[in-house]
């Protein structure tokens, strides 16, 4: 019976640069941006680093395929470099794969790193691209995002009986609370708090979903050196160190897309991989035990959903919890105290390294009292790749060693 | 006994009142506020020749095991390819065998009752049974035309046999005539015609009655014998003339619906006689004339089994499922008469690929899904592992046509983001009746038409245009059913 | 009951997708109400799905009380009851196509 990951893999250092527009910056510059701040925070000098793993979604307009890019943007000294591709949990595949790579003992230091340079296409939004090959690019509706997670809230509420308009208000506080913690951090792609009614007052992008219920494009690059925890505290004595506690993805099988059987109201990845993760990492009680998260909230209906998908929120309720302020900075489990996808921004293969990095400077206590989490003990990302019925979903969690 | 099967029709949902054309372009050729009476039927923005003529198709096939369709005939004078048979995209859609006779026919507005003939004449001598005979065209005329205004966009479709006739073929008479009165070169978008007054008192006015006579001296039959006469001629002044001239009284002439629908050519005729054939009573002899480049002209009797058979919508129940375009531009930018800006997100290049298109054919054109033959679960495209959790067979199924199945809406939503020329995109999960999902794009309806669990049907339909390599590509789409009056 | 606050006219309210400005607010006589709306654009120009934008006329509701209080902001506040009857918001919807033609969106508060 395999054991899992559990404090097998230490965080050593964390790097992440400023997401935004980032007009001004190849996808090399960010790369060097995110490593710099990374070896400095873990002490160690490149030649340290025995592997690393590179991930990155869009290519076509991004970095390209394969490893070279990071090998020649850092330097890297003919560093064995495995990119990582699983939609927007390319990032966390990328820590998936350095992490594993210390625990089975084949190196003692790693490096992940995300990049995504996404604003060189000449328009906003993502680059149109056969996601989910030729086969669906014929047949696949004409779809955005939006309007595929759209039918989430549809769905959800002809399950559950909550009102659209309860979930219109839950969905706007998820925004609304993203706004004003993403105002309070200067890495952040989006810092201006919004007020409910203005957020309220946006048009419908997509039947339910307004136009402040979406995310948007950023560049961006974070990263994570990882080693072992009798490494790292030989490197780091007298330090709170940041431990591994669960990593976990899971694929759809089809039966969400071509079964009826799927509810259509929330993610069985993620149901899948939440059940893994605790296990692996040792929770019974995740509402109890968890202490904050940065889900990915491309779309407020999907934070809304993944609340429940989760277990923190029991089965039609998570509109109640959202409300009463939960989740907010200031609630039982913060989410997104970094601002999310909504505000810090989505350069997608960055962001499952991004919120990793802002689950280990919290735990490290790192971040200013007022957007700092109280004595967090565990941590959970989530990332969610592709569209409801057709994803990929990875979670980690990450807690003090 | 040869002749006609079953008989159905299509007319676009979408009716554009001529009265909008005139207020747009009224002030160039002031004249046509004479033709500016009534609506014209035009297709879709998701609509061309290729999917009336399939739907026309369908719906006079209702009832009919698919399976026993012997051939599949189309006539247009718009066809998405040049080379490229549209015939078996019809009959892909239908999901017939394979091993049928398949063939366009084109060229001249007559085209339509060609390929009825050629039908016929194979019915006859045996060497093909069970053909569906459908015409579409969607022709346009230059902003501010004459064409503009006469032209309409539908289909009529009629299956001829040698079992169940509804109407027993009597005979045919033709006539070729290289009278230039409208014309398009190999790479014109436009009509363009000669001097109405030509078209009217010589093509019309000779034509017509040439073949009228020409058949009756052939059958032995005078053209007084015939209680109901079937011809296009979309000047009503020459219609007066020629029913004058032939002796027709006019409650025996049938409705050439040009304020509803507008002139369709090839598919006129056939429009024509399939309406005809909604009132047909057993012993009526029905004469069907065609006109453009020279006139067919066939004799029908039609028989007691006409009381057997009705299409699922017919003509007249396709006209009835009306929606206003309401928007003059809009019908511009459907079809690709202005230029019109989509964004860069647009430009980039999906490409077609043919080697795919055919592995998948059956998939997509028919919409044929496999049917685990372990659990029984339908699903769509065809899988070889069954994607039923707990069944999980592999390669024990066998193809299952989902297109006339229906469906009910799971989830559905409206997006203003997803690039088109008609937006906004509505899309959503669709339950199968019987079982299996997938993604449907929504037409022919508005966000108001959609509702967690309300019917569909689905409709054979363009899905996508590749303009810079010329390439229609088609899928199906899911319609919801909107209950009359509502 | 709920309360409306009136933004200031053609400022772009932005979030990380895009943008949308009130460009010009209105009351409706219906039926012997008054009905506040406003006209606003939107641009979804840096939206992770796609660029796209629109018009649109939204509809606030029936009015209680008109700018009868500012918020913490200083932005007037009105009182409005939502419409939600939907043969009602079907008669709202023609009237105002009357008098914006060119405006096919019109959502309700």
């Amino acid at each position: 019976m395999a054991e899992g990951i559990r404090d097998k893999v230490v965080i050593l250092g964390m790097g992440c640069t400023k997401f935004g527009e980032r007009w001004e910056s190849a996808p090399e510059d960010l790369a060097v941006e995110a490593f710099i701040e990374c070896l400095e925070d873990a002490g160690i000098e490149k030649k340290d680093i025995e592997a690393a793993w590179l991930g990155s979604h869009i290519d076509e307009i991004n970095i390209g395929k394969g490893g070279n890019f990071l090998g020649m943007a850092l330097k890297l000294p003919l560093t064995p470099v495995t990119r990582t591709e699983n939609f927007c949990a390319s990032g966390t595949e990328a820590f998936r794969g350095a992490c594993y790579g210390v625990a089975s003992g084949a190196y003692d230091i790693a490096l992940a790193q995300g990049v995504e340079k996404l604003k060189d296409t000449g328009y906003g939004g993502l680059p149109d691209s056969p996601a989910f090959g030729q086969m669906q690019a014929m047949i696949g509706p004409n779809a955005s995002a939006p309007g595929l997670f759209a039918q989430l809230a549809t769905a959800y509420s002809a399950k559950y009986n909550v009102p659209m308009e309860k979930i219109k208000e839950a969905m706007a506080h998820i925004s609304w609370k993203s706004h004003q913690n993403g105002a309070k951090n200067p890495r952040a792609h989006l810092r201006k708090p919004i007020p409910i009614e203005q957020i309220m007052g946006a048009p419908m992008i997509a039947y339910p979903l307004g136009l402040f219920d979406c995310c948007g494009v950023s560049d961006g690059s974070a990263c994570a050196i990882v080693t072992t925890p009798e490494i790292a505290k030989k490197m780091k004595p007298n330090q709170d160190l940041v431990s591994v506690k669960a990593l976990q993805v899971s694929v759809s099988s089809g039966e969400e897309a071509l079964f009826t059987d799927w509810d259509g109201a929330g993610m069985l990845t993620t149901r899948m991989a939440a059940k893994k993760a605790y296990k692996e990492a040792g929770i019974t009680n995740p509402r109890e035990e968890i202490s904050m998260m940065e889900v990915h909230d491309c779309f407020s209906i999907t934070e809304f959903a993944t609340m429940e998908d989760l277990q923190i929120s029991a089965p039609g309720t998570a509109a109640d919890d959202i409300l009463a302020g939960f989740f907010d900075l200031d609630g039982q489990i913060p989410c997104q105290p970094d601002g999310g996808l909504k505000c810090f921004g989505h350069p997608i293969a960055a962001s499952g390294l991004r919120m990793l990095f802002e689950m280990y400077n919290q735990l490290l206590g790192r971040w200013p009292e007022d957007r700092a989490v109280k004595d967090p003990k565990f941590g959970l990302t989530h990332n969610l790749g592709g569209v409801p019925n057709q994803n990929v979903c990875s979670i980690a969690i990450v807690g003090k060693n | 006994m040869v002749g006609i099967r079953s008989y159905g029709g299509y007319v676009p949902r979408f009716r554009l009142n001529k009265m909008i054309i005139f207020g747009s372009m009224g002030w160039l050729n002031p004249a046509n506020i004479m033709n500016a009476q009534g609506e014209k039927a035009v297709a879709n923005f998701d609509e061309d020749a290729v999917t009336m003529a399939s739907a026309a198709a369908r719906d006079c096939s209702t009832g009919i095991d698919r399976s026993e369709v012997g051939g599949v005939y189309f006539a247009t004078t718009t066809a998405s390819y040049r080379e490229r048979l549209c015939a078996n995209l019809i009959s892909g859609s239908l999901a017939t065998s394979e091993s049928v006779r398949t063939a366009d026919f084109t060229g001249g507005l007559k085209a339509g009752t060609t390929a009825l003939i050629a039908a016929l004449d194979a019915a006859a001598a045996g060497s093909a049974n069970n053909v569906i005979v459908t015409a579409a065209d969607c022709r346009l005329g230059k902003m501010g035309s004459v064409q503009e205004f006469m032209f309409g966009d539908g289909a009529g479709a009629v299956m001829v046999g040698t079992d169940d006739v509804i109407a027993e073929y009597k005979g045919s008479f033709s006539t070729g005539h290289d009278f230039v009165d409208h014309m398009r070169g190999a790479d014109t978008k436009y009509d363009r015609q000669w001097e109405e007054r030509w078209i009217r008192d010589v093509g019309f006015g000779q034509f017509i009655p040439e073949a009228i006579n020409g058949l009756c001296e052939k059958l032995g039959m005078a053209p007084g014998d015939f209680s109901k006469i079937i011809y296009p001629c979309y000047y009503g002044g020459a219609r007066k003339a020629i029913n004058k001239k032939m002796g027709f009284e006019a409650e025996n002439v049938q409705d050439t619906m040009q304020a509803q629908i507008g002139d369709t050519g090839t598919a006129q005729s056939l429009l024509m006689f399939s309406r005809a054939l909604e009132d047909a009573q057993p012993g009526d002899k029905l004469l069907l004339v065609s006109y453009g480049s020279g006139c067919d002209a066939l004799a029908f009797e039609v028989t007691d089994a006409i009381k057997k058979f009705k299409p699922k919508m017919g003509v007249s129940g396709s006209l009835a499922r009306r929606a206003d375009l309401d928007n003059y531009l809009k019908y511009l930018v459907w079809r690709g008469m202005v230029p019109a800006e989509l964004g860069l997100r647009s430009e980039e290049q999906r490409w077609t690929r043919w080697t795919l298109m055919w592995r998948s054919h059956k998939a997509i054109l028919g919409l044929t899904g496999s049917k685990c033959t372990g659990c029984g679960e339908p699903q769509f495209p065809p899988q070889r592992i069954c994607v039923n959790p707990k069944c999980g067979a592999v390669d024990e199924s066998e193809p299952i046509v989902l297109s006339e199945k229906g469906g009910k809406i799971f989830s559905f939503t409206s997006d203003m983001l997803a690039a088109t020329i008609n937006p906004p995109s509505m899309y959503g999960v669709v339950n199968f009746n019987g079982g299996g999902r997938y993604v449907f794009d929504f037409t022919d309806c508005t966000i108001d038409d959609l509702a967690v669990g309300g019917p569909v049907e689905f409709s054979f339909r363009v899905k996508h245009r590749d303009d810079q390599h010329d390439i229609t590509n088609y899928f199906w789409k899911a319609v919801p059913v909107v209950a009359e009056g509502a | 009951m709920s309360r409306y606050v009136h933004q200031p006219l053609n400022e772009e309210i932005r979030s990380i997708g895009g943008y949308y400005k009130v460009m010009e607010e209105g009351v409706l006589d219906f039926e012997g109400t008054k009905v506040l709306f406003a006209l606003k654009g939107a641009h979804a120009d840096t939206a992770c799905c796609g660029p796209g934008g629109m018009g649109f006329l939204a509809v606030a509701g029936i009015l209680v009380s008109y700018k009868g209080e500012k918020n913490e902001d200083g932005l007037s506040v009105s009182e409005v009851k939502h419409i939600t009857d939907r043969e009602a918001r079907k008669r709202i919807k023609a009237l105002l196509k009357q008098k914006f033609p060119y405006i096919d969106v019109v959502e309700f508060d």
